[in-house]
Order: structure tokens, then C-alpha cells, then sequence
């Protein structure tokens, strides 16, 4: 994102946001120029001291750049075609993970798979914890107070807002994650896709069913 | 037991703001040196420590940060404690980083 030639036509430090309650705090432009130099100056100041050196933070950012929802659908769509490899990932998530050369460097991952009775879904009401080396960095909406806030409470009311409306039946379970243990949903594999190969299976699934606010449509 | 501000499992809020938004430099830059100070051959910011900074940072300061706003401000109050610089050598750094941002000047019609 560039900085330049941007008109400001406000003059408050931080936007706080436009919705009634419980805004995400947003950074206008001014917020976000400042955020890049108080950024500058630390990391300015770090390889001053050479406690860091600048292509360690450039690496770093490619680093945590690369993870994407693609390596959660992995997953899931070998744990569909593959009931052995689904056994191993229900029992130790990082270990079926490297299986696959997805290292989960974070902490432990427990995956929890949906049936007809059961859906699952993930937060982090303390934070922000979230599978980052599987899917990358997190929604904004996920880190939101109101997320964290009243998932735990009314995950029914939450998922409405997402557009998704369980049978009364159906098992909610909401899992809130930590800093020592992440979780992925293991959707249920849609309807309708029996032909359909492991590559192309790895196409359907979204992060959101991975998060646990959506469920995959028929094919 | 007093709740942390930060604690909010099940308090009540408004209706969930779903956008997404896009990761910007500046924030890939505090988490990449964020990991960076806490690798295995520096250990000098635990995630553990992250948190413990901005939990305790007070909540009017929690509330109207953003969230990598928030974890930046953390990480500067650890490593002032941790005498790695001083918030006066920290403030004359954003000063000559600052210095840099000049906006351009308008150009002529």
C-alpha cells in the first residue's frame, strides 16, 4: 500500500470505526503512517544494537506470508479421500500436518471433525489465537470483540449473521483456542462429490468451513 | 475474581463486523519482529510477554489501538523494561524515522 498523494480529509489520530457497538478499531491512513514509523524507528533501533539484521525481518515476513488457506484445504481433502490418514490427523494434528510438509510451528493442533450431529467451531476469546502456519492470519471479524465476545454465548446468533442456520438438532460445540493449542474443523465432505479427486476436492474447501462460520454446499 | 479487560468470553456486543481487511507492511513488519526477537537464539519476547504487555497496559489503551497498533506498543513497553533502549531513545528514533515521512509538497497547477 503506498502513503502518497492521499488527501486526508479528516483530522482525528485513530477512526474507531462506524458500527453502533462494538467497532473494530481500524486505523485511517494517518493511524496506519504512523504505525509504518514507530515500526521503523524499532526495527532502526534494533539493527543499531545488531540485535536483528534487516534481512532477517524481510525473511520473516516472507515467511508468515506464504501460509494461505490452501494448506488447510490440503488437509482436509487428503483426510477425506484417505480414512487412515483422517485417523492419524483426529489423533495429533501437527504430526498428520508434517505428514503432508505443513509444519505447525505455533503450538499443537487439534482438528474436530463435523458429522450429521455434530458442528464445530473455533475462537479465541483472550486473543487472537488462530492456525496461522494452516491458514494464514486471521480474519478481521475473527479477532473482533464482538466475535470473541459472544461466540462462546450465542454461537447460534453469531453463526445467523454469517448466514448459516443449523437444525435445532445439531450439536454446537465452540472450541476456544490458546496459546498452546489451535483448532481446525474438519467439514463434512459436501454431497454429490464422490467423483471428484483429491486436488479437486482441495478446491471446495474454504476457510471459513475450516473456522467453523460456514458449511460446505452441495456440489 | 476480577476479569482482565482483555478476558471477554461471553460478555455482550453488538452484531459481528465480518470484513475483511487488508494485512498491511507495516503490520507484517511487528509480526515478523516480534517472531524474530522470540526465535530460539534470542528468546527476548515470548508471546506469553507480548500478551502480558498489552493485557496490563490498561484498558483504555487496549481499547483504542488496533490490534497490531496494540501489539507494537506492547513489545516497546517490554523491551523498555528489559533496558534493550530507553523510551528516549526509543522517541528520538521515531523522530528520524518521521523525518522521512514528510508529506511531498503540492505540486503546482
Amino acid at each position: 500500500m503506498t502513503h502518497d498523494g492521499h488527501e486526508h480529509d479528516h483530522d482525528h489520530g485513530h477512526d474507531h470505526g462506524h458500527e453502533p457497538h462494538e467497532p473494530l478499531v481500524v486505523e485511517d491512513e494517518a493511524g496506519n503512517i504512523e504505525g509504518q514509523i514507530r515500526v521503523a524507528a524499532l526495527q532502526a533501533l534494533l539493527v543499531a544494537r545488531n540485535l536483528v539484521a534487516p534481512q532477517e525481518v524481510r525473511r520473516e515476513i516472507e515467511r508468515i506470508e506464504a501460509p494461505g488457506v490452501h494448506l488447510g484445504a490440503k488437509i482436509v481433502a487428503r483426510a477425506w479421500t484417505d480414512a487412515a490418514y483422517k485417523a492419524r490427523l483426529l489423533d495429533n494434528g501437527k504430526s498428520a500436518a508434517a505428514e503432508l510438509g505443513i509444519g505447525v510451528g505455533e503450538a499443537q493442533l487439534i482438528v474436530v471433525e463435523n458429522d450429521e450431529a455434530t458442528h464445530n467451531l473455533v475462537c479465541c476469546t483472550l486473543c487472537s489465537c488462530y492456525p496461522r502456519s494452516i491458514l494464514g492470519q486471521p480474519p478481521a471479524w475473527y479477532i473482533s470483540k464482538a466475535y470473541r465476545a459472544r461466540v462462546v454465548r450465542e454461537p447460534r446468533a453469531v453463526l445467523k449473521e454469517f448466514g448459516l442456520e443449523l437444525p435445532v438438532a445439531m450439536r454446537v460445540v465452540v472450541h476456544d483456542s490458546n496459546a498452546d493449542m489451535r483448532y481446525l474443523v474438519l467439514p463434512q465432505r459436501p454431497e454429490g462429490t464422490q467423483a471428484m479427486d483429491e486436488a479437486a476436492l482441495a478446491e471446495l474447501v474454504t476457510r471459513d468451513c475450516m473456522i467453523g462460520v460456514a458449511v460446505l454446499p452441495a456440489a | 475474581m476480577t476479569r482482565g479487560y482483555h478476558d471477554i468470553g461471553g460478555a455482550s456486543a453488538g452484531e459481528i463486523p465480518i470484513v475483511e481487511l487488508p494485512w498491511l507492511q507495516w503490520e507484517k513488519q511487528v509480526e515478523a519482529i516480534r517472531n524474530v526477537l522470540g526465535d530460539g537464539t534470542r528468546r527476548m519476547m515470548s508471546l506469553d510477554e507480548l500478551r502480558r504487555g498489552f493485557e496490563s497496559f490498561g484498558e483504555e489503551k487496549y481499547r483504542s489501538y488496533s490490534f497490531y497498533r496494540r501489539r507494537l506498543e506492547a513489545m516497546l513497553d517490554i523491551l523498555i523494561e528489559k533496558g534493550v533502549f530507553t523510551r528516549e531513545e526509543y522517541e528520538a528514533a521515531v523522530a528520524e524515522a518521521r523525518a522521512q515521512w514528510e508529506p511531498a509538497p503540492e505540486c503546482a497547477p
